[in-house]
Order: structure tokens, then sequence, then C-alpha cells
């Protein structure tokens, strides 16, 4: 049972947090190891320098199908074969490394950096358009900070570890419930290439 | 065991009546109703019924707002919708949390997602 700090959480959040004690049985979420190195610290000072939007989450579109408009993820039915940055990644060598690196297991197709404001939360949704799965890689997850899967549990991002997640097929909700805003990125990658599939199936 | 609070917003062309479960809670004409349930057999279909020339704008049950399934009753000819000349009925289970989750996680899957986009409307 998670009883989250404030009452300003809508009720549908709350009750899914108090009351789904459910565990995960790894078909939603599991927790991967990328097989290179990258600087979380390093990640983190240039995430927190990136051009946010304003939008409730806080949201910064890095790279994705190259001469489109953000087309929000990675869709289902997109036949885009050519990615590139949507932004000059010149001041962000660490993120740029990380994309580059990322990229020699197969395209990554859509990847964005996320900022929730202290108290923020995301309604229960599904990503029901978008690729299945994505990596999530949490770069600050202050106490308080949950995401949550209807049915399967929390997410563990105990020291900042990414997870590949279903956020197309299961409902889930996120919560920074603390004083400090919380930053992580996701992406999308093609991941039919065999490298890809060595990580997301450990 | 559940007693929630049931809460909806309407436009009505005549008086009203609210059933649930098929017995009568209250008959009414004001365009916002609220009222407290029996005690009600979690994890049992319950149905909720407005009877009378009405339109649903909104539903909150347990003090949660079901957001677009308010436009998933069903009329009185059979077809879903949140209008009817007769009656608008909901089907719905405690508690409210997980039957909302576990309803919005299907209409939202995929398959769902192309049949509506292909033959219109589905019962679920």
């Amino acid at each position: 049972m998670t009883t989250l700090n404030t009452d300003s959480y809508p009720k549908i959040i709350r009750d899914f947090f108090r009351y789904d004690n459910s565990v995960s049985d790894g078909t939603a979420h599991r927790p991967i190891t990328l097989p290179f190195a990258y600087d979380i610290g390093q990640l983190l000072a240039e995430a927190e320098q990136l051009p946010y939007d304003d939008r409730p989450v806080n949201r910064c579109y890095v790279w994705g199908p190259e001469g489109k408009q953000d087309p929000g993820c990675d869709i289902i039915t997109s036949t885009d074969k050519n990615y590139t940055a949507q932004i000059d990644l010149t001041p962000y060598p660490n993120i740029k490394s990380f994309i580059d690196n990322a990229n020699t297991l197969g395209p990554i197709t859509y990847l964005t950096f996320k900022r929730m404001k202290p108290r923020g939360y995301i309604m229960p949704h599904v990503d029901s358009e978008c690729n299945p799965y994505k990596i999530y890689v949490p770069l600050s997850w202050p106490e308080g900070s949950l995401f949550k899967m209807f049915g399967q549990g929390n997410i563990d991002f105990t020291d900042l570890k990414p997870n590949l997640i279903n956020t197309s097929d299961v409902i889930h909700s996120v919560v920074n419930d603390s004083d400090e805003h919380r930053i992580i990125f996701s992406f999308y990658a093609d991941w039919s290439y065999e490298r890809w599939q060595k990580v997301i199936n450990g | 065991m559940s007693i929630i609070p049931i809460r909806f917003t309407l436009k009505a062309a005549t008086d009203y009546a609210v059933l649930l479960n098929g017995e009568t809670i209250v008959e009414h004409s004001q365009t916002t109703l609220e009222f407290n349930t029996p005690i009600l057999k979690d994890h049992k279909m319950h149905t909720l019924d407005i009877r009378g020339n009405v339109q649903i704008e909104s539903l909150w049950l347990d003090n949660i707002d079901t957001e677009y399934y308010t436009h998933h009753g069903f009329t009185s000819n059979g077809a879903r919708g949140n209008a009817d000349s007769n009656n608008v009925r909901y089907y719905f289970q405690t508690p409210i949390w997980k039957w909302l989750l576990d309803w919005k996680q299907h209409d939202n899957s995929k398959y769902r997602l192309l049949s509506k986009d292909h033959t219109g409307f589905l019962p679920l």
C-alpha cells in the first residue's frame, strides 16, 4: 500500500496507489542492462540544461524521424526509416554519446527527456498508438517518485537502473510525490535487431 | 462490500428517476444529483438507470470522474451513448478504481481502437 502525501492527487490515482498491491510477473516491466557505459551524473547535468516545453510534464524531444513534426512517440504505424537529432546536440556531448552508442545496437526511433514538477502526476493511461516497449532511464528519482502499472506493481528504479516497460498494453500512472523535480529520458528502438534482442531478453 | 457516493450532471427535458440495481433511489428534475448507494457487493455487476428524456454530461462514481465512460451508457434501443428519450443505463463494479482502470485498459487496447476506427462502436 502506498498512501500519497497529499489529497491534491485525483482520487483515481490515490486509490490506484493505495489499493493495487500487485507485484510484477516480469511481463510488463523489467530491469535491463545497457551494454555500454554512460555517466548518470553527466547526463543529468546536461538534461537540466535542455530546452523543455511548458506542458504539465515538461518534455524535450531529442531524437526521432527525419523531416517530421514530433509524433509524440514511436507511432506503431510509422514507416519511417531515417532518424535524426531534433535539437543541436553539440552542447550535450554525453547525451549525444549515449544516442550514438545505443544506435550501434539498432536504430533509435524516438527519444525524449521528461521533467516532472514536485507533486506532479500523470493520470492512468495506455500509450496504445505507440511501439509497445520503451526503455526508461531515470536520471533522478526523488523519494516519493513512483511509476505504477495496473496489476503489475511498481517499477523498480532503485539505483537509477533502466527498465524495459510495456506502456501500450498496461495502464500506468506516475507521481512525483516529493519536493524536487524529477528527470528521466525514454526511448524506443527497432527491437528486432539482434543486439537489442540480447539486451531486452537478458 | 462498498457504499459509494454517485454524482452525475445532466440535461433533462422531463423529470427523471434514478434506479440502482432496479430499485428507485429518487425522482427528480435538477441538473446535478448526488446520493450514497446502499451496500453494494464488490466485484458484482451493478446497474445505474437514469429514466427520462436525459443527456448525462458527467458521472462520478466513488468521487472518481469516469471521464469518457459517460458516453458508454446503454440507451433504450440497445445503442451506446449518454442520451436517450427514455433511459440511459450504466454498468459498473466496485471497487470503482479497479473496475474503471480495467475498463479503460481494455477500451484503449490496439484491437479495440482498430475496431473503433473501422467499424464504429463495438460493445464490450
